[in-house]
C-alpha cells in the first residue's frame, strides 16, 4: 500500500534553477527599476514640496482675502442714548456698527470705528457723546455684550467712561448671548434693553431700578424720534442734542426745546433752570437710582 | 554585516555590492524552483520568477518580515493568484488514463530482477502523486508545495499564504486525504 506522506516526504521533483540568461536579464530589470524607482522618488519628492509649499500659499492668500475680522463672533449694544449696535470679531475688532436710532445715526456720521479694536471704538463713542452733550452728569450708559465667549470687561468699561466723561455717570455691563441678541432684532426691540429686562436682577438690581432704567432709556429713544420728526432747521438739531442729554439728566429734558436756554443745558449748573420746567422730576429721580 | 533590508535599500540607492550579489544568489534558486512548480511551463515560471524579483524592487518599503526568503514566497504567490492560476497549469502533468502506458514504460526499462521492478512501481507511484498534486485546486496544492516541496514549515507556509497556522495543518490533512482518495480511485495504492 502506497504511503501518502511517505511519498510526499520522498518526492524529489528536482530543483529547478534559473539559467545564467535568466539571473542576469532578471538582475538588469531590477537594476532598471531600482533607478526608475529612485528618480520616481525624487520627482515625487520635487513635487510633493511644491504641492505643499502650493497648499501653503493658497491658505496664506485665502487668509490675506478673508481675514478673520469678516466673521461676526459677537455684537455689543450701546445705549446712552443714542443707541448703538456693534458687531466684532473673535479679536473684539469692530467689523460693522449699526445706529438704532436717529442719535446714533448723527453721532456716528462723524465716527469711523470699522477695524477698530472694540475698547477703542467704544472709548471713541463716548468722546463723540460728550462732545455732542449726549452724555452728561448723572448719565447713564449700558452696554451689553452678546456672545460666548471673550468680550470687553466691566472694570474696562467703567475705566473709559470714568476718563471720558465723569464720576457721576453709572455704568451697567450686561452680558448675553448672540441668540438673544437675534431674538431682539427679529422682534425689532432693543437687544440691550431687552437683556436689561431679563437679566437686571441678576446684575443685583432691584425691579424697581430695572423699570426705572428701562423706562428712561425707552423715553429717550422715543423723544429722539419725535425730535427727528419734529426737527427743523439748526435749532431742532441743536434742541435734539440738549434733549438727548436730558436722557442722562432728566430734569433737563422738557419744556427746553427750541429754547435759548438749552444752550446752558450743557453746563453742570444748568439744572436749576430746568427744574423750573417742573414735570420731569421723575425721570430725574430715575437717573439718580440708577 | 548588513541585513537582508538594508542590503535592499543599498541596492535601491544605487548600490551593487558583493553582499547584495550573494543575496540574490542566496534565494533566486529556491524562487525558480517555486515557480516552476506554480506554473505549467518554463516561459511563464520565467516570467513569474521576473515579475517577482520586479515587485519586491518596486515594494522593497513593505518588506517588514525577517526573512526575506518567505517575503519572495508571499510576493511570487500573490502575483502567481493574480496572474497566472487561470492559465493552463496541467499541461505537463500527467493524466490518470497515461497512469499505465507510464507504468509499462517504466518497467521495461528496468532491469527483471523483482527489486528493479519495485522500485519502478514506486517511481511511478511517485509521479502519479505529483500529477494528482498539480490537479488538485490551489487552496490546498499551495500548502502541499509550501510544506513539502520548498521545505517551509507550518508557520512559514501560514505567512507566506497570510493564513493562521490551523488552517495551513487542516488543509494539508485535507489534501492528504484527497490524495489519499484520489489514489485508491485509480487502484494505485
Amino acid at each position: 500500500m502506497f504511503d501518502i506522506e511517505k511519498g510526499l516526504q520522498e518526492i524529489n521533483t528536482g530543483r529547478d534553477m534559473p539559467g545564467e540568461a535568466l539571473r542576469q536579464e532578471t538582475r538588469r530589470m531590477m537594476r532598471h527599476a531600482a533607478e526608475g524607482r529612485t528618480k520616481a522618488a525624487k520627482k515625487s519628492f520635487v513635487w510633493s514640496y511644491r504641492a505643499a509649499t502650493g497648499i501653503l500659499l493658497a491658505i496664506l492668500l485665502l487668509f490675506a482675502v478673508f481675514p478673520r475680522t469678516g466673521y461676526c463672533a459677537a455684537y455689543y449694544t450701546i445705549d446712552i442714548n443714542p443707541s448703538i449696535s456693534v458687531e466684532v470679531d473673535r479679536d473684539d475688532r469692530v467689523i460693522a456698527v449699526h445706529p438704532e436710532n436717529e442719535d446714533a445715526a448723527e453721532l456716528l456720521m462723524s465716527l469711523n470705528i470699522v477695524g477698530m479694536q472694540f475698547k477703542e471704538a467704544f472709548k471713541a463713542i463716548v468722546q463723540a457723546a460728550v462732545a455732542n452733550n449726549y452724555l452728561e452728569q448723572n448719565g447713564h450708559v449700558l452696554v451689553a455684550h452678546f456672545g460666548n465667549t471673550g468680550g470687553i470687561s466691566e472694570q474696562e468699561i467703567q475705566r473709559i467712561v470714568r476718563e471720558e466723561a465723569n464720576d457721576t455717570v453709572s455704568v451697567l455691563m450686561l452680558n448675553g448671548n448672540k441668540a438673544d441678541f437675534e431674538k431682539a432684532k427679529h422682534e425689532g426691540a432693543q437687544a440691550g434693553i431687552d437683556l436689561l429686562k431679563n437679566n437686571g436682577k441678576a446684575k443685583g438690581l432691584s425691579s424697581q431700578d430695572v423699570d426705572q432704567l428701562i423706562r428712561l432709556f425707552e423715553e429717550n429713544t422715543k423723544k429722539s424720534g419725535q425730535e427727528k420728526n419734529n426737527g427743523n432747521g439748526d435749532n431742532a438739531d441743536e434742541n435734539k442734542k440738549s434733549n438727548n442729554g436730558k436722557k442722562t439728566e432728566p430734569e433737563e429734558s422738557h419744556g427746553n426745546t427750541g429754547t435759548p436756554q438749552n444752550q446752558n443745558t450743557n453746563e453742570p449748573d444748568g439744572t436749576e433752570e430746568n427744574d423750573s420746567n417742573g414735570n420731569n422730576g421723575e425721570n430725574t429721580d430715575n437717573g439718580k437710582k440708577s | 554585516m548588513q541585513n537582508e533590508r538594508q542590503l535592499l535599500n543599498s541596492f535601491l540607492s544605487g548600490e551593487y555590492s558583493e553582499e547584495t550579489e550573494m543575496l540574490f544568489r542566496q534565494y533566486e534558486d529556491n524562487l525558480y524552483n517555486l515557480c516552476c512548480k506554480l506554473t505549467p511551463n518554463k516561459a511563464d515560471a520565467d516570467d513569474l520568477y521576473q515579475q517577482t524579483w520586479l515587485r519586491v524592487i518596486q515594494k522593497v518599503s513593505m518588506f517588514s518580515q525577517l526573512s526575506l526568503k518567505n517575503w519572495l514566497y508571499t510576493v511570487c504567490i500573490n502575483i502567481y493568484r493574480d496572474n497566472f492560476r487561470k492559465s493552463k497549469r496541467r499541461q505537463n502533468i500527467m493524466a490518470n488514463g497515461i497512469g499505465q502506458e507510464l507504468y509499462e514504460h517504466t518497467i521495461a526499462s528496468a532491469t527483471d530482477n523483482v527489486s528493479a521492478e519495485n522500485k519502478a512501481i514506486d517511481q511511478m507511484m511517485k509521479k502519479l502523486l505529483v500529477s494528482k498534486i498539480n490537479e488538485m485546486p490551489d487552496k490546498h496544492r499551495l500548502p502541499l508545495i509550501l510544506y513539502y516541496f520548498e521545505g517551509l514549515d507550518y508557520k512559514e507556509s501560514a505567512n507566506v499564504l497570510k493564513i493562521p497556522i490551523g488552517t495551513v495543518k487542516s488543509r494539508l490533512n485535507t489534501a492528504k486525504r484527497m490524495l489519499r482518495e484520489e489514489m485508491e480511485k485509480g487502484n494505485h495504492v
